[in-house]
């Protein structure tokens, strides 16, 4: 019990021993005044840079080899993305666009417009996805699809879609 | 010993060369000693940041101690930068300079600490020491981080042992 008593004590005597080893006193100094500006950024990547439509058989709807997924990254309040097709032209002819097609793996409803339901006509620039701040991230995955008719003659025919992207601070 | 102190710090300051004007030596009340820090600047600017990452200030800033104090460091501590809307947290402003070795950010290269918690960029004695460092500041932002102007501080304060 005595030696018991005796540790408490010893302890308290070294805490008190101890004290301040130093005293160091706190001074503010000058300060800088930071300023950051912050622009709007924003990036745009596709899964892929070409489809290939193989129609080795007789007209109707032909499938794209690939699916194409958007990722986009955004610091803006609101951005969207659309896209829009040309013609595809060969020495033999051309295939409008009225006749490529495009689905969103996020609205399998669209009604059908030719090439199937969910897919849009791209006689018109089309809406892919919008949205707010992120990080890049994938959006939207994208299935095309053309029709093709007896009076297309064979060859190889190119266009290309073209994405554009919109942003508001 | 004052008047001594005060001759030494104006030729030191001079000497610098600085462009700022002169920091009024600071005294803790009840000491006859004195510490000046001076900065080449005072403002630290992140003009246009267009891209997401590590942006870095242009130019560094230096910064000289002079102390009549037989021990003593500067530290720096950031506020955090206010927007309109948001803020940037503290510790996405980060310093580096010949002190620093160790990257307290895992973003950061090697050296640079996030200003969070204060870091030393200077640290001398005995009395009428002049100490220089050179610091340079880097800023972490991000994908979310919303466009416009952020403004905040990084405090510049000494620790002294009278």
């Amino acid at each position: 019990m005595r030696g018991l008593m005796l540790i408490p004590f010893l302890c308290a005597l070294a805490i008190a021993g101890a004290g301040p080893v130093s005293a160091q006193t706190e001074v503010a100094g000058p300060s800088l005044a930071v300023i950051a500006e912050v622009g709007s950024y924003m990036t745009v990547s596709l899964s892929t840079d070409a489809l290939h439509f193989a129609v080795a058989g007789p007209p109707g709807v032909y499938g794209a080899d690939v699916p194409v997924s958007v990722t986009v990254g955004c610091n803006a309040g609101t951005w969207s993305v659309s896209c829009a097709a040309s013609a595809l032209t060969s020495s033999n002819g051309s295939i409008g666009p009225e006749r490529l097609f495009m689905g969103r793996q996020s609205a399998p409803d669209t009604p059908d417009q030719g090439g199937g339901l969910g897919f849009d006509t791209m006689d018109l620039k089309r809406m892919v996805t919008q949205g707010g701040p992120q990080a890049p991230q994938a959006v939207e995955t994208l299935d095309f699809r053309i029709l093709t008719k007896w009076e297309d003659r064979p060859g190889t025919y190119q266009g290309t879609i073209t994405f554009t992207y919109l942003m508001t601070p | 010993m004052a008047l001594g102190t005060c001759l030494f710090l104006t030729t030191c300051a001079h000497a610098g060369g600085f462009g700022v004007p002169s920091e009024p030596a600071t005294r803790p009340a009840g000491s006859r000693s004195a510490i000046l820090i001076q900065l080449t600047d005072n403002a630290l600017n992140f003009p246009a940041i267009a891209v997401p990452g590590i942006a870095t200030a242009p130019a560094p800033i230096s910064v000289e101690v002079i102390s009549t104090y037989p021990s003593w460091r500067v530290v720096v501590q950031a506020s955090e930068l206010a927007g309109d809307a948001a803020t940037l947290p503290a510790g996405r402003l980060l310093v580096s300079h010949h002190l620093s070795t160790e990257s307290s950010h895992p973003l950061a290269g090697a050296g640079f600490q996030s200003l969070d918690e204060p870091r030393v960029v200077a640290y001398g004695g005995p009395a009428g020491a002049v100490v220089s460092n050179t610091l340079s500041f880097s800023l972490i932002v991000d994908w979310t981080d919303r466009p416009g102007t952020y403004v905040g501080t990084i405090q510049f304060t000494s620790l002294v042992e009278p």
